[in-house]
């Protein structure tokens, strides 16, 4: 059954030139699969933005102290629960004002993840349009 | 008195004392003449025999006497009397003292009572011609040896008729009881039979049992024990009788070994003895058939109930329990002592106290309960997962006066279920995650192309996305269907313009068919009160469907009309439409139409599945149209309103 959110079209050279016209903006990504990760960063770099990332929810936080623009935060992180350190991180002074994008295969966490305090959410597997557009909202 | 003329004899002797003997015998002497009637000698002996004096008949003659004969014995006296005469007539040379005719009648006494004479009659003289002219009667009174010959008769005929009497009445009862009754010798030979006794030993009449040799019998049954074990000829009834036994008794299986039917008789035996020696045996055979199949039919219900693994227990209208298997005792941690007796509450959680009220509505009823899962609290204080299967149990008038039940553990099975549900739940999960990847490696690469002017490569990247999407709804169908199994899902209703989100999903899958040209008719637009996401899920799959299935059709119908707190949505297609039979299977989980080309179309059979329960669980109703080859047409109901929660 066609979930209608997954829209079958072609991602649109608009968003990523858009992407690509401010100056180059870090984003933190935090997922504990590698290939997931790798494919975000890629897709993230290709959109022109520079990417850090770590697939180990323990050095999320010390990441973050570095001050990146946005972060991608799976919910679900090996040893830690995303939740737990996006509530950390939203109730830090130096962190909290980096907008998180919280990201899990599970709708129903949608909830979950504003209650953590997250600024948007996105389920997996998303279109890039959709990535790219929430991404863009929020650094801005 | 005359001196008869001819006498010889006489002349030696004293008339006097001739008088003197005749007075005195004991037997009535009278001689008379039969052409007058005249007596012409009485002796005194009347007086005492008949209590008549002498006088009396001297005077009136024997036409007085005749009268006083008994009716009944004067044809037999008066023939009898002819024919002597006749005959003495006819012989000359009769010795005149020999008794010509004797004779027993009776005469009435003076006093009224009959008296019984035998009377012997004696020619006495005759007239020259020789013709019988005087008749001397001696007569001896024999009414005492009358009295008692007729005594003995009565009772010899009463003996008689007692005998046959009861003879009647015993085989009158012999026959008609239902019991067998045989009587033997003491060798064991049958010298009577009842019919019950040989029907019920497979013979047609009493005779043929009787002629039948013993051995033919044991040929025909096997005789054993009521357990089937061999029975020593002592432990007969009929040989403990012999052997002094007070009612000896014993239970016999009769096998027949030609129709292999089996049956059952209790057989009693007595002995009749006479003088101390014993002459018959009794035996009495009652047929208890019946009543031990219904002893085994209901000792092999019992152990069936005994023996199941589930919990059976029977309880009254009050809630009493009443009966507790040992699947019973096992499962819910009570001996059967512990819980008959006590109110079925005992195993209830306090929580779900009202369920029972609801079973005993249903009960009194007399309505089933088939499957209902719930849970009940063991002994220890554990829950237990059962499914119950709850009947009334009736009287044998048809009274309804409890319930019996059924509790299945299905412990075992919610876990199991659950694993699964959790299996599934996380498979699905893992699956997301590599086509996340691979979904983001294909739309970056794709972007990729389109800057470096390649639209080709684009292109297949934009078709790889496009199988990884379908992919994705599958892994998506998964997870839902495992949802609704696993009563998982949750439904987030928001009021919304169902017409607004008809116009987005139309727009969405148009881009996805040139062929069908999606056309929608409209009313004025109205919300409703469901989850949007979920709506929007199934109209993707309603207007899917009606392009998958109309290949060769060129268009497809939206509806919306408004109905009383109601918005009626249906999706309408010219294809291969559903045979009538098929329209409610639709949405069973796993359905697949065929084509009559049989054609294949693509899916897991889920879609319509997930489609009903998402619109049945927010209060709507969805159903199918059409006739095959003519097109289908699915639609549903959705409120207007939110529908306050009901009780179940």
């Amino acid at each position: 059954m066609a979930n209608y959110n997954n829209k079958t079209k072609e991602t649109s050279p608009e968003s990523i030139r858009k992407a690509q016209d401010k100056p180059s903006r870090r984003i933190l990504i935090a997922d504990d699969d590698p290939a997931i990760v790798d494919a975000l960063q890629f897709m993230l770099e290709e959109a022109g933005f520079v990417v850090e990332s770590t697939v180990d929810g323990d050095r999320v936080l010390s990441m973050a102290d570095s001050k990146p623009d946005l972060l991608l935060l799976d919910i679900w992180m090996s040893g830690q629960d995303g939740r737990q350190i996006c509530k950390t991180l939203k109730s830090r002074d130096k962190t909290k004002d980096i907008p998180v994008i919280m990201i899990s295969a599970n709708k129903d966490t949608e909830q979950f993840s504003k209650q953590a305090g997250a600024n948007d959410f996105i389920s997996k597997p998303f279109e890039m349009d959709e990535l790219l557009t929430k991404v863009q909202d929020h650094i801005n | 008195m005359r001196t008869p003329k001819k006498t010889t004899q006489k002349e030696n002797i004293d008339p006097n004392l001739l008088k003197k003997i005749a007075s005195s015998v004991p037997a009535l002497i009278t001689v008379y003449n039969i052409n007058t009637g005249k007596y012409s000698y009485i002796n005194d002996t009347i007086t005492k025999i008949l209590g008549y004096k002498k006088e009396d008949w001297l005077k009136k003659g024997v036409g007085y006497v005749a009268t006083l004969l008994h009716p009944d014995d004067i044809e037999e006296l008066t023939s009898k009397n002819q024919k002597a005469l006749e005959k003495a007539n006819k012989k000359n040379e009769y010795a005149e003292n020999d008794p010509i005719v004797a004779f027993e009648y009776r005469l009435r006494h003076k006093n009224g009572h009959w008296v019984w004479l035998k009377t012997d009659g004696v020619v006495f003289g005759r007239d020259l011609k020789g013709k019988v002219e005087e008749l001397m009667n001696i007569s001896i009174d024999i009414t005492e040896r009358k009295k008692r010959e007729y005594k003995v008769v009565a009772n010899q005929k009463e003996a008689q008729e007692e005998l046959s009497n009861s003879r009647n009445q015993l085989e009158t009862i012999l026959k008609n009881i239902a019991d067998g009754v045989t009587v033997q010798d003491l060798d064991g030979k049958l010298l009577y039979a009842n019919t019950v006794a040989a029907r019920s030993t497979g013979f047609k009449s009493p005779e043929e049992l009787i002629n039948a040799p013993i051995g033919d019998f044991f040929k025909k049954f096997e005789i054993t024990k009521e357990n089937g074990d061999p029975i020593p000829l002592e432990e007969f009834p009929g040989r403990r009788a012999i052997a002094g036994e007070k009612n000896p008794q014993a239970v016999f299986r009769y096998l027949n070994r030609n129709t292999l039917e089996t049956r059952w008789s209790i057989v009693r035996a007595s002995v009749i003895k006479r003088s101390g020696k014993s002459l018959l045996i009794i035996n009495t055979i009652q047929d208890i058939t019946d009543r031990k199949l219904i002893e085994l039919e209901k000792a092999n219900l019992a152990a069936i109930v005994e023996s199941s693994d589930d919990a059976i227990v029977s309880k009254n209208l009050d809630g009493i329990i009443t009966s507790w298997n040992k699947g019973a005792e096992r499962i819910l941690g009570y001996k059967s002592k512990e819980a008959i007796g006590k109110h079925i509450t005992l195993i209830i959680p306090k929580e779900l106290h009202s369920e029972e009220k609801k079973i005993i509505g249903n009960i009194k009823r007399g309505l089933r309960i088939d499957h209902f899962e719930t849970i009940r609290v063991r002994k220890d204080g554990k829950k237990v997962n059962v499914s119950l299967s709850i009947s009334p149990v009736m009287d044998k008038r048809g009274n309804i006066i409890g319930a019996s039940k059924i509790a299945r553990d299905i412990t075992k099975r919610k876990q199991l279920e659950k694993q699964r549900d959790d299996f599934i739940s996380i498979a699905t999960h893992e699956l997301k995650t590599p086509v996340t990847s691979v979904k983001a490696y294909a739309q970056a690469l794709q972007s990729i192309f389109l800057k470096r002017n390649d639209p080709k490569s684009a292109g297949y990247l934009a078709k790889m996305d496009a199988q990884l999407n379908k992919l994705t709804d599958l892994i998506g169908d998964l997870l839902d269907v495992n949802k609704i199994q696993s009563g998982q899902l949750h439904f987030k209703p928001t009021s919304f313009d169902i017409n607004i989100l008809i116009n987005e999903i139309a727009e969405e899958l148009q881009r996805t068919t040139q062929k069908h040209k999606i056309i929608k008719k409209l009313e004025t637009s109205k919300k409703v009160f469901a989850d949007r996401d979920r709506i929007g899920q199934v109209l993707t799959n309603l207007i899917s469907n009606a392009i998958k299935y109309s290949p060769n059709a060129n268009k497809i119908i939206i509806t919306s009309t408004t109905e009383t707190n109601l918005i009626k949505v249906c999706v309408k297609d010219y294809g291969i439409g559903i045979p009538k039979s098929m329209l409610d299977k639709v949405f069973d989980k796993f359905f697949r139409i065929s084509s009559p080309r049989n054609e294949t179309f693509p899916g897991m059979g889920l879609g319509l599945h997930i489609s009903s329960e998402f619109i049945k669980r927010q209060g709507g109703k969805i159903w199918a149209e059409g006739t095959e080859g003519e097109g289908a047409t699915f639609c549903f109901f959705l409120p207007v309103k939110k529908i306050p929660k009901q009780n179940k």
